[in-house]
């Protein structure tokens, strides 16, 4: 099995798990998302996060062992890339780990600092979510159903 | 192949209609009347509750802690010649290997 396509999938399952719990913390019109139970949004989007983070790394390193031994093959379902979306997904994950950091760190600390990096995560999610079902409609054959095999001796 | 197995083309429904799910529930709240007085109070005392009982009331806990304190202060001290040798490396890749 494809190493990229196994990270590609795991990487959509875990920002799903992000967006959701991400979106039922965001104010108290989002709460319904999760029954405004919002104690479990947190862990959830605690625990997404750092898995995420993981992810992230493993894609960069695998990225790097990648342009260090000159692999030059086609890897389609690779996260990141150098142009397109992959780029777009390269940027935003990167302001996203960044400013779910200082959320994190500073929450109680620098209330400047939370509030301008909370606005920007936020916004951000409604970014990546519109770009994500654009992604999803420009790679839609991804779901066509598998066709039944011809009989033969027909 | 995977993709062509009917329990992974379903999980990839499922994954899917999730960031429907999500993006329409981002335009639902976003435009919808509210939030109610009602709303409000269910949304604050999810906050509440989630200061008592999960990460978010404990990270602010942990953080009172001296050692913790220490640990973060050296893991700063650690964190920027680390960037620093992760930037230099990947300058030097892209400008070596011209990739």
């Amino acid at each position: 099995m494809k190493f990229d396509f196994i990270l590609h999938w795991l990487w959509a399952l875990v920002f799903s798990i992000l967006a959701l719990s991400g979106i039922a913390m965001a104010g108290a019109k989002y709460g319904w998302v999760m029954q405004y139970d919002i104690a479990t949004a947190d862990i959830v989007h605690r625990l997404a996060a750092a898995i995420y983070v993981l992810l992230t790394l493993i894609v960069i390193i695998y990225e790097m062992i990648r342009i260090l031994r000159r692999d030059q093959t086609r890897k389609p379902w690779i996260v990141f890339g150098p142009s397109g979306y992959g780029l777009f997904t390269f940027i935003t994950t990167l302001i996203f780990i960044i400013t779910g950091a200082v959320i994190w760190l500073f929450m109680d600390s620098n209330h400047a600092a939370t509030a301008f990096t909370l606005w920007i995560h936020e916004k951000l999610t409604y970014l990546a979510a519109a770009s994500v079902i654009w992604h999803i409609y420009m790679k839609t054959h991804a779901l066509k159903w598998p066709k039944k095999k011809a009989r033969r001796g027909r | 192949m995977w993709m062509q197995k009917k329990w992974f083309r379903l999980l990839i429904w499922m994954v899917t209609t999730s960031f429907f799910f999500a993006f329409a529930a981002i335009l639902i709240s976003m435009f919808r009347f509210g939030p109610t007085e009602q709303e409000t109070m269910s949304f604050m005392m999810g906050m509440m509750k989630a200061m008592e009982t999960s990460l978010m009331g404990l990270s602010m806990h942990v953080k009172e802690d001296t050692n913790v304190q220490w640990l973060m202060y050296e893991s700063v001290q650690f964190a920027f010649p680390l960037l620093a040798i992760s930037i230099a490396g990947g300058v030097y890749v892209r400008c070596r290997r011209k990739v």
